[in-house]
């Protein structure tokens, strides 16, 4: 009976996403008028924010990659709030996880399997370093490159079993991370006018000292996510001794 | 509109069989490693629709971190469904 | 300068310095959060005086960048906020992770106030829900834990469909500014808009405690220590149910608003009736609180039709936020022993039920003139019925606790007593009404 109501649900479910994103009517921004005014600076704005994005975002922020742009750029407050939002999940589970005594004895890996995370470990840190700082540049940026340097330190977990993050090291990180991050808007709003604002020379798009601020805030992500993402991975299996 | 392949079927069938084997299955460790696979063929769909930024971030940390979060909490709590 | 952007930043970048300066963490996050609380009373004070302030984030104009849109209304709310966390953090006792979850808290409720972009208050939701289930389970017993996981599923599953309802305006509109949308959203396909309503009303009203969606509160609220209890009540609740008030605005259709009536009285119903028959202390006060948050989106639906909503909406807010939030706060011990507590107890419940000379009197009064005016005599009728159940349980509470009860706990009984007498000079201000007047101009 709930086996039939649940798939009743999930096809309704289903159905009524199907049919929202199905049809998507293309505004016809140019025809339209609308009166709405920009509090800001009083003028009317009539623009397609997706239009935008493709048409300026080179000139505006001078990076390459527009994904990037927009995560750290436009919408940069966004992705602070994202951030923290990971740090309170980091701060919530070592907060509630306790150690417990008596976790369940683990097997040794085979040496094959050590000495191979042990070969491949600098490899993937390097790949995730790579894909952090060339973040304007090619596709990827400071949350998968984190994810990346944290999924090399979850092999070493698993291969090693008495492999643990060194817990102070990891939150300074952390902070310093988040610091940066936090510090480097508000001197935006000391240089620039605005949280955020990009206050350093743009330079020639395509190079990697460009795009200002990008490459600063997204190697802070980086550190940040791979940071928090390994301690989370680490808090949980601190129990299996 | 983009083209389903026959690849892009495929993919489409895998990700809601392995999500509703996930669903289905008593044994949890086989519910994490299903929903790992799913959201693994899920990235390799993001790379297909040409997002090759979300595609990196789904197979790192959907296929990858979440799934060993999950199994490292099943390990502290008990590995079957009742 | 006093620039809004720095209610959110300076706390955020605290709470990432927290880890490096365990040991005066409590000094340091009170001092933080003082400093916020004056931050919001400049900020008051500036809006009131210049009118609405919106302060751009990155450089970049509205549609295309995030900004911050602070009115009357949302500072006020910011001010609360802020002043409340101040004083329900002196009766912190935990390590440094707690304050520091306490201080992301307060920031995500601040945040969700002040922004002026539907993604960004999606990412503040994230932000305080996620400090809240923490929060929750931070007493660390059974049922703490079990407060916790009932609040996170329903949280998680109503985040998720906030984001879709997010997504499907962004794909019909191109648009995340809340200005913007509501200019535009004439052009959307009907079906779309409520399929979007109804998907964001779903999503908010997890957090505001509405009436299909409130499984969580009272294992929540009875599992939470006392002062956690107390943040939940002024803390998330106040700032989703404004954020309600903001989407009411966007999509101002007379059905949504009758939708939203409608969702309000039946919350107001249940939440009172389960209080009435419920006999443990702190699931009567956590189904009071829902009864109140129907109370609140009552007035939010008439905003269209009566210029009263918006000053009862602020009135039974403020006495809300005080006076639940300190008899939360004096409910760690059993009764009301000393004088301390005597007063609080007293004095929170007066404003609870609405007797003259306190803020909750004001809001009711509001509520009912507005009412009066459309002539929704059955709305009316709703309201007193659920005060008169209201004043005979609280009635009950009060002959339960006045009596004989454990010696009172000086460290939580004064900080109560500090932010019930809030509701109390509330009420005697009712110079307030014109302060609250030309508010939420979108």
């Amino acid at each position: 009976m709930r086996k039939v109501v649940a798939i009743i649900l999930a096809s309704a479910f289903f159905a009524v996403l199907l049919v929202s994103f199905s049809n998507i009517q293309q505004a016809d921004y140019g025809e339209k008028e609308y009166y709405y005014q920009n509090p800001i600076n009083g003028s009317y704005a009539n623009e397609s924010v997706p239009s935008h994005y493709i048409s300026n975002t080179k000139n505006e922020t001078g990076a390459v990659n527009a994904v990037t742009a927009i995560v750290v750029e436009y919408r940069g407050f966004d992705t602070l709030g994202e951030v923290t939002v990971l740090f309170t999940a980091a701060t919530g589970v070592s907060f509630l996880l306790y150690k417990t005594r008596g976790g369940k004895k683990r097997t040794e890996a085979n040496l094959i399997l050590k000495e191979g995370s042990k070969l491949v470990l600098p490899f993937i840190l390097l790949t995730g370093a790579y894909i952090f700082i060339h973040g304007h540049l090619t596709p990827g940026g400071g949350f998968p490159g984190g994810a990346v340097i944290a999924s090399g330190f979850l092999l070493m977990m698993l291969s090693y079993p008495k492999f643990f993050m060194k817990e102070r090291a990891v939150s300074v990180t952390e902070s310093m991370a988040g610091i940066t991050f936090a510090f480097i808007g508000l001197l935006g709003l000391v240089f620039a006018s605005s949280f955020l604002q990009n206050f350093l020379p743009l330079g020639d798009a395509g190079y990697i000292l460009s795009a200002g601020i990008i490459p600063i805030i997204y190697i802070a992500i980086g550190f940040k996510v791979g940071s928090e993402l390994s301690s989370i991975a680490d808090k949980l299996k601190e129990v299996q001794k | 509109m983009i083209e389903l392949t026959i690849i892009s079927w495929i993919m489409a069938f895998l990700v809601i069989g392995a999500a509703i084997y996930a669903i289905e299955t008593k044994d949890l460790i086989s519910a994490a490693i299903a929903a790992g696979v799913a959201s693994l063929v899920v990235s390799i769909m993001f790379l297909v629709l040409q997002a090759p930024d979300v595609a990196i971030t789904e197979a790192s940390i959907g296929a990858g971190l979440t799934m060993a979060i999950f199994v490292y909490a099943i390990g502290r709590t008990g590995r079957w469904e009742e | 300068m006093v620039t809004p952007v720095l209610m959110i930043a300076i706390p955020l970048l605290a709470a990432f310095l927290m880890p490096l300066i365990k040991k005066a963490h409590r000094y340091f996050t009170f001092s933080i959060l003082l400093l916020n609380a004056i931050l919001s009373v400049l900020l008051f004070a500036k809006v009131y005086n210049d009118g609405a302030i919106y302060e751009t984030i990155a450089g970049f104009s509205p549609p295309v960048g995030i900004y911050l849109a602070v009115d009357n209304l949302s500072a006020l709310l910011a001010l609360i906020i802020n002043l409340f966390a101040t004083i329900n953090f002196v009766t912190s006792k935990k390590d440094f992770k707690f304050s520091m979850l306490y201080l992301l808290g307060v920031t995500g409720a601040t945040g969700i106030v002040l922004t002026g972009d539907i993604f960004n208050m999606f990412v503040f939701f994230e932000i305080t829900a996620v400090a809240s289930y923490a929060l929750v389970a931070s007493k660390k017993d059974e049922k703490a834990v079990e407060g916790s996981i009932k609040y996170m599923i329903l949280g998680s599953v109503g985040s998720s469909f906030m984001l879709i309802g997010i997504a499907i305006i962004y794909s019909q509109l191109k648009s995340l500014n809340l200005y913007d949308i509501a200019a535009r959203i004439s052009s959307m396909d009907p079906k779309m808009m409520w399929l979007s309503f109804s998907f964001l009303l779903t999503g908010i009203g997890v957090e505001a405690e509405l009436f299909p969606l409130n499984g969580w509160v009272p294992d929540a609220y009875e599992g939470a220590s006392s002062n956690i209890a107390s943040f939940l009540s002024f803390g998330p609740s106040k700032a989703s149910i404004y954020a309600i008030a903001r989407l009411l605005i966007i999509f101002s259709m007379s059905r949504t608003y009758e939708l939203a009536l409608y969702v309000g009285i039946a919350t107001l119903l249940i939440g009172e009736v389960a209080a009435f028959m419920q006999k443990n202390e702190k699931r009567m006060l956590a189904y009071s609180s829902i009864g109140q948050m129907g109370l609140i989106l009552i007035a939010f639906s008439l905003i269209k039709d009566t210029s009263y909503a918006i000053p009862a909406a602020f009135f039974i807010i403020v006495s809300h936020a005080s006076a639940k939030s300190s008899l939360f706060l004096i409910s760690g011990k059993k009764g009301f022993g000393g004088i301390t507590s005597k007063y609080v107890g007293l004095a929170g419940v007066l404003s609870l039920i609405g007797m003259p000379p306190m803020a909750g009197f004001w809001g009711k009064w509001y509520l009912l003139m507005g009412i009066a005016d459309e002539k929704m005599w059955a709305v009316a009728a709703v309201i007193i019925f659920s005060a008169v159940i209201e004043a005979i349980y609280f009635a009950r509470y009060l002959h339960k606790n006045l009596g004989e009860g454990e010696s009172e706990d000086l460290g939580y009984s004064i900080p109560a007593a500090v932010m019930v007498s809030v509701s109390i000079v509330m009420g005697i201000l009712p110079l307030i009404y014109n302060m609250a007047g030309g508010v939420l101009n979108a």
